[in-house]
């Protein structure tokens, strides 16, 4: 299984690149892009050097434009074409009109439909193929049985998944307004229900491993990490999917995938905790 | 700017809670649900609706699984083949294909959350959207974004009031898991949360999060949509 990493800027991919990870994305500050804190790099001379040095390694490189913004899209889709002249492997989209403008276009990229998109079902996944989509990241909301007409479709598209045990929104988190009440996100809040307290409802730490277990079993090939606005929490984070990533490999069934991973979770976390009180 | 002759519809989540003298006199009459997929209505509520004197009905749907698109075929199939005045509001583009390709000729529009996306698109790409995928409509609940449209677009801006949308998830804030089957029990119930550190309150309604809005600025619309809650 691959590992794709979004990285913020030159230093990041450097540490990425020597660490392992097979695959990279970024954005770039004048792109539209849905960033959780990340970074995006702010020159398209070093996203064309990134993508050269990762190029050099075999490795390669996506740009993430994952947002709509009419105001930019003759912009967004002229940069996309010049990025893609000059190396970049391909896009992380979800705007219909930027997809249908690059497929008139006739770009040959990879085409990576973000996991913010609606995409549930094969039906959706077709329409968004017959727009030139070749890779799916699957949404963070579904369960396993239902992603196995995504993950082993009939188009050839391969997909992506997040270690989402690490990296979760409670919410769709490409249809979120939870922000604007007090400029953080809520959907983890405690709310007041009458006398009681309301928690929205998500997987626990099980069930993202357990599903894990099993998009990688039916073929998911590339496990995803976000961009992380510390740069050390990311780099804790990629060690941790690494250590991830070996155990899918090496375990012989789900239970001992799901008893082993929740260890190393777990240690993982006690370390980020202890971590975060130096800071 | 509000338009002249704008078209009044009203959203019943739950027809047990509605007279046939009331369904009566509304103009255009909405069901279903935008953001639970076990919520898809069958021709039995139509035919209720049209025997209550319902005049124009709008079939508003959510995004779908597998599961959940089968079903949803199954209804609106059968819907279909005997209304064909009724109309179809989306947000599952399989199903969008699934309609184009079996029912060409039905009304259709993108409702939210889908159309959160498409709101932000210029006029010339969502026109070209539009008209490629037979669609006449457009639905959403932010005021100001109506406003980046003119009246030669060639297609309807619903504007939507009552529950303004906040964020939806998979999970049914009712099971505390992901459903694909269940017997609606939430039908026209809403909640209200209240959000730490905050006057606010959030409302928890289907598998979707909403406030309440009295106050909007200016927009345009074609259509406006009540909640009838």
């Amino acid at each position: 299984m691959k590992i794709q990493v979004g990285v913020g800027g030159r230093d990041e991919f450097l540490y990425f690149l020597n660490s392992g990870a097979d695959e990279f994305y970024a954005g770039l500050s004048s792109i539209p892009g849905h960033l959780y804190g990340g970074d995006n790099f702010s020159k398209e001379e070093e996203l064309i050097e990134a993508c050269f040095i990762a190029h050099s390694k075999g490795k390669k490189f996506f740009i993430a434009a994952n947002e709509v913004r009419a105001d930019l899209f003759d912009y967004t889709f002229e940069k996309l074409v010049y990025l893609f002249k000059e190396g970049i492997d391909g896009f992380i989209l979800r705007d219909l009109s930027l997809l249908s403008a690059i497929k008139k276009k006739g770009i040959k990229a990879e085409i990576i439909l973000s996991s913010l998109a609606l995409c549930f079902n094969k039906d959706c996944l077709d329409f968004y193929a017959d727009l030139g989509v070749n890779r799916l990241a699957i949404p963070e909301h579904i369960l396993p049985f239902e992603a196995k007409s995504l993950i082993r479709n009939r188009r050839k598209i391969e997909t992506e998944v997040f270690l989402t045990a690490r990296e979760y929104c409670v919410v769709l988190n490409g249809f979120c307004y939870l922000k604007q009440f007090n400029g953080n996100c809520i959907c983890r809040a405690a709310f007041k229900k009458g006398d009681s307290i309301f928690a929205m409802p998500r997987f626990s730490v099980k069930d993202h491993f357990s599903n894990l277990w099993d998009f990688y079993s039916m073929g998911a090939g590339i496990l995803k990490i976000g961009r992380h606005p510390d740069k050390y929490y990311g780099k804790f984070v990629f060690k941790e999917v690494m250590a991830i990533r070996e155990l899918l490999e090496n375990c012989k069934d789900r239970e001992e995938f799901v008893e082993k991973s929740m260890r190393v979770h777990s240690k993982f976390t006690e370390f980020l905790k202890k971590w975060k009180k130096k800071k | 700017m509000e338009k002249e002759k704008i078209e009044k519809a009203f959203f019943i989540h739950n027809l047990r809670n509605i007279s046939r003298k009331h369904i009566a006199k509304l103009e255009i009459v909405c069901i279903g649900s935008e953001f639970c997929q076990n919520i898809v209505p069958e021709i039995k509520q139509i035919k209720m609706l049209k025997d209550m004197g319902a005049k124009k009905i709008s079939i508003y749907t959510s995004f779908f699984t597998d599961y959940g698109i089968s079903k949803a075929k199954k209804s609106i199939s059968k819907i279909a083949e005997h209304f064909h005045d009724v109309e179809i509001m989306i947000n599952d583009l399989g199903f969008l294909k699934w309609l184009n390709k079996k029912y060409p000729f039905l009304k259709k529009g993108i409702a939210r959350p889908l159309s959160i996306d498409l709101i932000r698109m210029s006029q010339l790409n969502l026109s070209s959207f539009m008209k490629k995928n037979r669609l006449s409509s457009i639905e959403t609940d932010e005021d100001n974004m109506t406003l980046n449209f003119n009246e030669k677009r060639p297609f309807k801006i619903y504007f939507r009031l009552g529950l303004k949308f906040m964020a939806v998830s998979r999970f049914c804030p009712y099971k505390r898991e992901i459903v694909s089957k269940c017997n609606m029990e939430c039908l026209g119930l809403i909640e209200n949360l209240g959000i730490p550190s905050s006057n606010e309150k959030l409302i928890s309604f289907q598998n979707g999060y909403f406030i309440k809005t009295s106050k909007r600025g200016k927009f345009v619309c074609d259509r406006v949509v009540k909640d009838l809650i």
